[in-house]
């Protein structure tokens, strides 16, 4: 026979358990909107039964439910789901990384623009012509040394900027390798807590949602491949083909990119094929730096205008009689100026083809206007010098606009695979109160079971016995 | 469907709404549609290229209006040099008459003299202070004033300009072809010695001479200005080809680059009327949930 409180300890268990699911209802409700929160839920199930013995028989008739009791908290997610958010957000960091490095360079390269390139390409050709119809007048020489320097200027100031973009990028890698190390580091805390709790049986929920976030932010930068190594709630992390994190020694590696792009984790190569990392260490060595990257472009296009110009320049005359100068001086985009005796005197800039010619005649002047339709070999493009040019802008506004385009791509599949994992791991107001109305009124109704029982207990204790008294 | 991602929805779909209400924004008020190489990197390179035949059109242009000039007065130069043979011919007709005294064909050779004169002024003819039939010596008058003759060294240079692309002519004539015509005839300021001097002396031999000479003389310089007006023409003809082509290239550089207004301002309007209404959905939809009607 069940003991005369015994149905106390069933009410007790219903007022325990939906309090306790009650609780895990205001948790979710008050995470609602932090980041990496999953929705927690607690799973409950009818206790262990007892016999229940009849009067005349010592085997029960059927067994007697002791109540509810909470077998865990679970947290409500899916890894698959994870795996493919991870995947999507190393992508848009690739490719984010790219659009956002590009979108400046195309707006500072100010194409079509009155600074651009294009334009002042156009005043120093457009300079030779005025000249060549007054290669006397010293206004006209005048213009012709202030479209070269104009020109050099505008070398220099892109080449400057490009130069800028690139040591940009190269911070950004540094700041994010720097980023994914610490964040590795957090793992490996979090790691050995989740340890400590799942030793003693418990769920450590929460610290894998913040474990979770961080693994998040790393797939940011890199591709990553999360493993559980054991039954103890650790988790490894891998980079490529190296362990950064590692869950069964709790070591953390250190990523590492050097000035040639190539990652390493503790020294040994790895490989980084996405995420932000990928995206900068692409704009820094290939499309801004490299031997085909935009600064080289650039520089090839600076050093054959020079070429181009100085052989013909050259050639010619100066007002004072001078020959065999050269106009420009440098042989990069950085370093392309005005040469020296340019800049002190006007008459030495070569109109003429002949000393015999002197002073109006402006043969070498219209030759050198004629440049600008000369078609010559460019680095590796047989074209004109402004032709050149135009091939790179294009190719900048084609990179930018991919990039971006693809960044937009990957940006919506990201709210996808967002959405999909909200889906599992997010919490909804609606339900959790309908939860709440739910646990509330079981709370409320075992509680009653408490009453009630009181009363029985009552009318037991004082009531009973009382005959004839 | 959880609340936080309903909000996040809301936001993405409300960002992408207001970036393109910022892009048409932006193409009303610059009245642009490629503003950077990404808006059309197709585009771009074509307008790139057609901005650059503009500005070297323009330049081209700038060079024929300039040859014109220099062209024009080097014509109304050789048109008074052709007046000066022409009074050199009729009065060493008029002094060839027999008739005339001693006297009279003086006065005659005279004023074959103050023809000399005239002629190194029109052969020193200049525009802007450049001596136009000097060849590339500009600075200097191709004929002396004081001994009447060319001033040497000759300068012989041609002066050329480009007008079209790979285009170049040259716009002057020089001092030894205005005062020598091909052939064995002596130089004008010979030929007109000789008629001074042979009116003088009374040698209508050479009289006769100097009128076949200054002939050639004629003929020379119509040739000058035939080839002149010749290069005029086509000075001309490139001049209207490039304001065709002006208009042509504005056309197209505007259908790539700018913006179709009434297009674009009725895609602002759309836009702006797609962004108010999911301001105001966002509103009424994030609002309610059960927590607003539990009590």
């Amino acid at each position: 026979m069940a003991s005369t409180f015994f149905g106390l300890n069933v009410a007790l268990s219903g007022v325990v358990t939906q309090q306790r699911a009650l609780n895990t209802v205001s948790h979710n409700l008050t995470n609602a909107t932090t980041p990496g929160y999953s929705r927690q839920r607690v799973d409950m199930a009818a206790n262990t039964p007892t016999p229940y013995p009849a009067l005349n028989m010592p085997v029960g008739p059927g067994q007697l439910g002791t109540g509810v009791v909470a077998t865990q908290h679970a947290r409500l997610r899916d890894q698959f789901v994870d795996l493919n958010y991870r995947a999507t957000s190393a992508d848009v960091g690739n490719y984010s990384a790219k659009a956002d490095a590009l979108s400046t360079i195309d707006t500072i390269i100010d194409e079509p623009g009155d600074t651009g390139l294009t334009h002042l390409l156009s005043q120093y050709w457009g300079s030779w012509q005025a000249l060549s119809l007054q290669p006397d007048s010293a206004a006209a020489r005048e213009t012709v040394r202030h479209a070269g320097q104009a020109l050099a200027q505008g070398f220099n100031d892109v080449s400057a900027q490009l130069t800028a973009s690139r040591s940009e990028a190269d911070t950004r890698i540094g700041l994010g390798v720097q980023r994914v190390n610490e964040l590795a580091g957090q793992v490996n805390e979090l790691n050995k807590q989740i340890a400590m709790v799942v030793a003693v049986g418990q769920e450590p929920n929460d610290l894998r949602d913040q474990r979770d976030v961080l693994i998040d932010q790393i797939a940011g930068f890199a591709n990553v491949t999360v493993t559980e190594p054991g039954a103890n709630g650790k988790v490894s992390i891998a980079v490529g083909s190296q362990l950064l994190v590692d869950g069964t020694t709790d070591t953390v590696g250190a990523l590492a990119i050097d000035a040639a792009g190539a990652a390493t984790v503790n020294g040994v190569a790895t490989t980084v094929t996405s995420g932000s990392l990928r995206g900068l260490v692409d704009i820094r060595d290939t499309v801004i730096g490299g031997a085909t990257g935009y600064i080289a472009q650039l520089d090839t296009l600076a050093a054959a205008v020079a070429t181009s110009v100085n052989t013909r320049h050259a050639a010619g005359f100066g007002l004072d009689g001078t020959t065999g100068t050269a106009f420009f001086t440098g042989t990069t985009a950085a370093t392309l100026g005005v040469s020296a005796a340019i800049t002190a005197s006007v008459d030495a800039i070569a109109a003429s083809d002949t000393a015999g010619n002197l002073p109006a005649g402006a043969d070498n002047a219209v030759d050198l206007a004629q440049l600008q339709f000369v078609v010559q070999t460019i680095g590796t493009s047989t074209t004109t010098l402004d032709g050149f040019y135009q091939q790179m802008v294009a190719r900048i506004g084609v990179d930018t606009d991919q990039a971006g385009r693809m960044a937009q791509v990957q940006q919506g599949v990201l709210e996808a695979a967002q959405a999909r994992r909200d889906g599992v791991s997010g919490v909804n107001l609606d339900e959790e109160m309908s939860d709440m109305v739910r646990f509330q009124k079981s709370y409320n109704a075992a509680a009653r079971m408490v009453t009630t029982l009181d009363e029985m207990l009552d009318t037991i204790i004082s009531r009973m016995g009382v005959v004839g008294r | 469907m959880s609340t936080g991602q309903m909000t996040r929805n809301f936001l993405a779909d409300l960002e992408g709404n207001y970036r393109s209400l910022a892009d048409s924004q932006r193409q009303v008020s610059t009245g642009k549609r490629i503003l950077t190489p990404s808006d059309d990197p197709v585009g771009i390179a074509i307008a790139l290229g057609l901005r650059r035949d503009q500005k070297a059109g323009e330049a081209w242009g700038r060079n024929i209006d300039d040859s014109l000039t220099w062209m024009n007065t080097t014509d109304r130069a050789l048109g008074q040099a052709l007046e000066v043979a022409q009074r050199a011919r009729e009065l060493a007709v008029q002094g060839g008459n027999g008739t005339l005294s001693a006297e009279s064909r003086a006065l005659i050779a005279a004023e074959v003299d103050s023809l000399k004169s005239q002629f190194v002024e029109i052969g020193n003819s200049s525009i802007g202070g450049r001596y136009i039939f000097g060849g590339t010596a500009t600075d200097r008058p191709p004929f002396d004033p004081a001994t009447e003759t060319a001033a040497a060294p000759v300068n012989t240079s041609l002066i050329n300009r480009e007008v079209a692309q790979g285009s170049v002519i040259s716009v002057n004539i020089t001092a030894d072809r205005l005062q020598d015509p091909p052939g064995a005839t002596a130089d004008i300021f010979t030929v007109l010695d000789d008629l001074s001097n042979s009116l003088r002396t009374s040698d209508f031999d050479g009289i006769t001479r100097s009128l076949g000479a200054l002939d050639a003389h004629q003929d020379n310089i119509s040739a000058l200005r035939g080839e002149q007006a010749a290069k005029v023409n086509r000075l001309e003809l490139t001049a209207s080809r490039f304001e065709a082509q002006k208009i042509a290239t504005g056309d197209q550089l505007s259908r790539i680059e700018d913006v179709d207004m009434a297009q674009a301002i009725t895609d602002l309007t759309m836009k702006e009327t797609v962004y108010r209404s999911a301001l105001a959905a966002g509103a009424r939809v994030i609002q309610p949930s059960l927590v607003d009607f539990l009590r």
